[in-house]
């Protein structure tokens, strides 16, 4: 009797133990945790001055600190040309191009965490991060894509795809990677204009997707089911149009192509994509975009951005579904972030660094 | 072409001149010639401020080109990309390279191609005399002389013959040989300047939050100049013919940033011929001139490290073919005004792999100038005279818009150590073939730089003491400026206005065994268009201070001592002047030392420099260091025959 007591005890004693060490699928949720309306805004620079930097913009007080991340670290530079950025819990990793690094930074505090240096001709550019494990970057000039660790912030490899990669989106074993090829520059290059499909398990180009001239951005809509891509006009034909095109990504068949003069800083976001109306003519956009894509016959609907603005990318802002626009100015020298209503009305007005681009807002 | 009031102004000038003006020669009795060891001096007093840097001087300073010989000097600023091959141009008054024309025995200097000179490419070796006047001359010279004009003169032939052979830091070695031959009234001179420097200088820089030493590299340059001249004179007929041979290999290192520097394996290669072939006919003090040029200028850049070009890297190929003409009438004596007439004719073609994306690889360009000086003097008291000069000059051009430019100048002069001149001017600058149709760069639609400018100065000379002051105001619209349209392209646009105000002061002091030269210069250079956010803010990449004393001290016959400190004000690499953006001053002072003796046609000259002796770490332009302390020998081995 006393050794089935013991049994008992030690039963319920396991019990409680293994319970308490389960998958927390089965604990209630915690209440939804308000976002903290801070946004760390990438700013690019001027190319060869070394003064790439990042803004941190808390919308609560609206206190702004225009060089956070040297205020950080004690006066350190992030580098040369800034493009992009990417989170993974509290750890941010920002994509220096011309100083060949990804920066890692605690997200709260903005101190380097880590740093990932790239040798070579690999000029990291855009990013996104697969798992815990797994990130992948694109590097221009290094003709690829770059795998990496996020969490131990480490290289793992590389995988060459073709000329001057550009965009990058990752769903589930495949990424997907733009050859711009540079447009005019490097368009009789073997793959130059498509989209090349890298299988993440083997390492290996499956096939490439025929884009058009200039491919330069691509975005997966919510459901990862649709894959868009944008490509840019040649300076050599400035008559000739651009575009955006849908492909399925299953199948891998392109859907459908909408040519226009818009695209750059492509974004999906509840069911809609967002691009500028940007005209490599003029070097300018006076719109962002939203096209309908669940629509057959897709119209965009324009946003009407404000005038005197020179704009070098937007964000979609999760707060209020409202629009964070980057107005480099001349870029020359220290930018704006103007915060848009969905309707593009100007809402509040902050300063950053020289040629803002990207930004995460948590 | 549409007429400005400042065109019509002069015209009108010209028209109402009173006949009873006298020569302008008439100067030289007030201010007469002073011996001096440093002939910075005038010996007159010019309707513009003049600075002037003759052979003796040249020889002097611890120089190799003319960039680091006009460097101190009233108005100017040397924009210095660092090491013997670095590009280096002169920006006068805060102006752009572009607006300021670079003379070789009267012919311009600046290309069609990007209508700039590198200054840094030009060996003092070769010069008899460097001037660098402030202010518009657009009538004189056309295209380009909105702030001012450097006016280089080639050596002239000397009987005998020199050798100098220099030793310096960072891998420097340079050879120069001097030959002269005169022969009744034949003169024939050769000079050869090699001049190799390694280039891989150390410097501070601030990586990922340490300072290291890094030493700068592809920095090597290999510069080989020389010129062949001959001169006939007779009574009434003279000749020079001038060839001017070049070739550089050098290396063309891009910024050093964080995590990696640029343009490692870029190489830029060099040839050209240059030959001016000058005629003058008639009355040896006021002859016909014919002045003829051709140039022929090949340009080879290589980076194979270049991906975004390609597999190969880049490899570009640039052949640049001009050809002037200028007639130069001599003076023409009419109711007391005297008139100076000159046309000019230039042909410019550019091939290159860059131009005009499906238009073929080929500019050219053909314009033609006329140009009409008037001048006399308006008042004429017995110790004090008042004299004008207006100018008037059309330009036609087969490519773009065509110009016209004006001048008017009054120098008031009296037997009293003191002068004061006033001077008002147009010009212009029109685009170069790469502002318009460089590949993703020009833009066909842009349209000729205008500037006006008004210079008031007065001068001092009090025994051992000379003093000019200088007041300017310069107004620059249409400026062609490279706006940036992402963070790494850029293209060109009428999109700046920009005013220059501002003062020189240039004092020299000087007796028989030590001079004080100083020249300090305060300019105010901001972007001008009111509707634009960098409205009132400073230019980039130019300094409100500029500064300048230089010492000399002769110790007995043969040994002569020199120093320099030269100082440049803060500057700005971002528009909007943010206070991150700043460069910070900095001052740099040179030494030298040099011993000369001379007996019996022999000459030798040993000359020790010790350069940027504080070891100041700097930059003038962002991310491309300057060198830091460095030595120089050099000695001269001469044999100078008397007649």
């Amino acid at each position: 009797m006393r050794s089935r007591q013991i049994l008992l005890l030690l039963s319920a004693g396991l019990a409680v133990f293994l319970w308490s060490c389960s998958s927390n699928s089965t604990e209630p949720s915690p209440p939804p945790k308000a976002p903290d309306s801070i946004a760390i805004v990438v700013n690019q620079g001027t190319f060869g001055q070394d003064n790439a930097s990042l803004t941190r913009i808390d919308f609560r007080t609206g206190a702004v600190d225009l060089d956070w991340f040297g205020a950080a670290n004690n006066g350190q530079k992030l580098g040369a040309t800034a493009n992009d950025i990417a989170l993974k819990g509290d750890t941010a990793f920002i994509t220096v191009t011309s100083s060949k690094t990804i920066e890692a930074i605690n997200i709260r505090t903005g101190k380097s965490v880590g740093r990932i240096t790239f040798t070579g001709q690999n000029e990291p550019w855009r990013i996104t991060i697969v798992s815990s494990t797994l990130g992948v970057v694109t590097t221009t000039n290094g003709d690829g894509i770059a795998l990496f660790d996020p969490t131990a912030i480490r290289l793992i490899t590389t995988v060459t795809t073709g000329p001057a990669t550009e965009g990058v989106a990752v769903v589930g074993n495949y990424a997907f990677v733009a050859n711009s090829g540079y447009g005019d520059l490097r368009q009789g290059e073997q793959h130059a204009g498509t989209i090349a499909v890298v299988n993440l398990s083997t390492r290996q180009v499956e096939r490439y997707l025929p884009a058009g001239p200039n491919v330069r951005e691509v975005v997966l809509s919510e459901d990862g089911k649709k894959l868009y891509a944008f490509y840019q006009h040649l300076y050599s034909k400035p008559d000739s149009l651009q575009g955006i095109i849908e492909y399925d990504v299953q199948t891998f068949r392109e859907l459908r192509r909408w040519r226009l003069r818009c695209g750059g800083s492509l974004q999906f976001y509840r069911g809609a994509l967002y691009a500028f109306d940007y005209d490599p003519a003029t070097y300018s956009a006076k719109n962002i975009l939203r096209f309908d894509v669940s629509q057959q016959n897709v119209t965009p609907t324009a946003i009407p951005l404000p005038t005197g603005v020179t704009a070098n990318g937007f964000v979609i802002n999760p707060l209020n579904g409202g629009f964070m626009l980057f107005d480099a100015r001349d870029y020359q020298s220290n930018g704006r972030v103007l915060m848009l209503s969905s309707t593009g009305q100007v809402l509040q007005e902050f300063r950053c660094g020289v040629a803002p681009v990207r930004a995460v807002i948590f | 072409m549409q007429w400005k009031s400042g065109q019509v102004l002069v015209l009108l000038l010209i028209a109402t001149a009173p006949g009873t003006a006298q020569h302008e020669d008439s100067v030289r009795r007030v201010f007469r010639p002073v011996v001096v060891e440093d002939t910075l001096l005038h010996e007159i007093m010019y309707a513009l401020p003049l600075a002037q840097l003759p052979r003796r001087m040249l020889e002097q300073l611890p120089v190799v080109n003319v960039a680091d010989a006009i460097q101190g000097l009233p108005g100017v600023f040397v924009r210095n990309y660092g090491g013997l091959g670095g590009l280096k141009t002169v920006s006068l008054r805060g102006a752009t390279a572009t607006q300021t024309a670079i003379i070789l025995d009267g012919v311009r200097l600046n290309t069609a191609t990007n209508g700039l000179v590198d200054i840094g490419q030009i060996p003092t070796a070769l010069i008899e005399q460097i001037s660098v006047e402030r202010g518009s001359r657009g009538t004189l010279w056309g295209a380009g002389a909105m702030a001012g004009t450097v006016l280089l003169s080639c050596r002239q032939p000397r009987r005998g013959a020199s050798v100098t052979g220099v030793l310096g830091a960072f891998g420097e070695r340079a050879l120069t040989v001097d030959v002269g031959y005169h022969h009744q009234q034949h003169q024939f001179g050769v000079i050869a300047d090699g001049v190799y420097s390694q280039g891989n200088y150390p410097f501070l820089f601030n990586q990922f939050g340490s300072w290291q030493r890094i030493e700068r590299r592809n920095g090597d340059a290999f510069l080989l100049n020389a010129a062949l001249q001959w001169q006939w004179k007779l009574a009434d007929y003279g000749n020079s013919l001038v060839v001017i041979l070049r070739s550089s290999q050098r290396g063309a290192p891009g910024a050093v940033l964080q995590g990696a520097i640029e343009q490692t394996a870029a190489r830029l290669d060099e040839q050209e011929l240059f030959a001016i072939e000058s005629f003058a006919a008639g009355d040896d003090t006021n002859p016909w001139r014919l002045r003829i040029a051709a140039r022929w200028f090949e340009q080879l850049y290589r980076d194979s490290l270049a991906r975004f070009r390609g597999p190969q890297g880049a490899y570009d190929r640039f052949i640049a073919r001009d050809f002037v003409a200028v007639v130069e009438a001599p003076r023409i004596q009419l109711v007391g005004w005297y008139l100076e007439p000159k046309v000019e004719a230039y042909y410019n073609t550019l091939r290159g792999n860059l131009y005009r994306f499906g238009a073929g690889s080929f500019a050219e360009r053909l314009q033609f100038g006329a140009a009409i000086v008037a001048g006399g003097t308006l008042l004429d008291a017995g110790s004090s005279a008042l004299i004008a000069e207006s100018g008037f000059r059309a330009d036609l051009y087969s490519d773009v818009a065509d110009a016209l430019t004006g001048s008017v100048q009054m120098r008031w002069i009296t037997e009293s150590p003191i002068g004061v001149r006033l001077s008002a001017g147009t010009s212009y600058r029109p685009p170069s073939f790469n502002e318009l149709y460089y590949q993703n760069f020009g833009s066909i639609a842009v349209r000729p730089e205008r500037s006006y400018d008004i210079n008031a100065g007065v001068m001092l000379q009090i025994g051992h003491l000379r003093c000019d002051l200088d007041a300017f105001t310069m107004w620059i619209r249409d400026q062609i400026i490279a706006v940036p349209r992402s963070a790494i392209t850029w293209s060109v646009q009428n999109a700046g206005k920009v005013l220059s105000r501002g003062a020189e002061l240039y004092i020299q002091w000087q007796q028989s065994l030590l001079s004080v030269v100083s020249s300090l210069t305060y300019q105010l250079v901001t972007y001008d268009d009111p509707t634009a956010f960098t409205y009132g803010k400073q230019v980039i990449y130019t300094p409100s201070l500029l500064g300048m004393v230089r010492t000399t001290y002769a110790v007995g016959r043969h040994l002569q001592m020199l120093a320099t400190a030269n100082y440049i004000g803060k500057r700005y690499s971002q528009t909007d002047n943010a206070p991150s953006s700043a460069l910070d001053p900095v001052m740099t002072v040179d030494f030298s030392c040099r011993l000369a003796i001379e007996y019996a046609g022999l000459q030798g000259a040993l000359t020790l420099d010790l350069l940027n002796a504080f070891d100041a770490h700097y930059a003038i332009i962002r991310n491309f260091p300057m060198p830091g302390r460095a030595w120089r020998v050099r000695l001269l081995v001469g044999w100078n025959p008397k007649r």
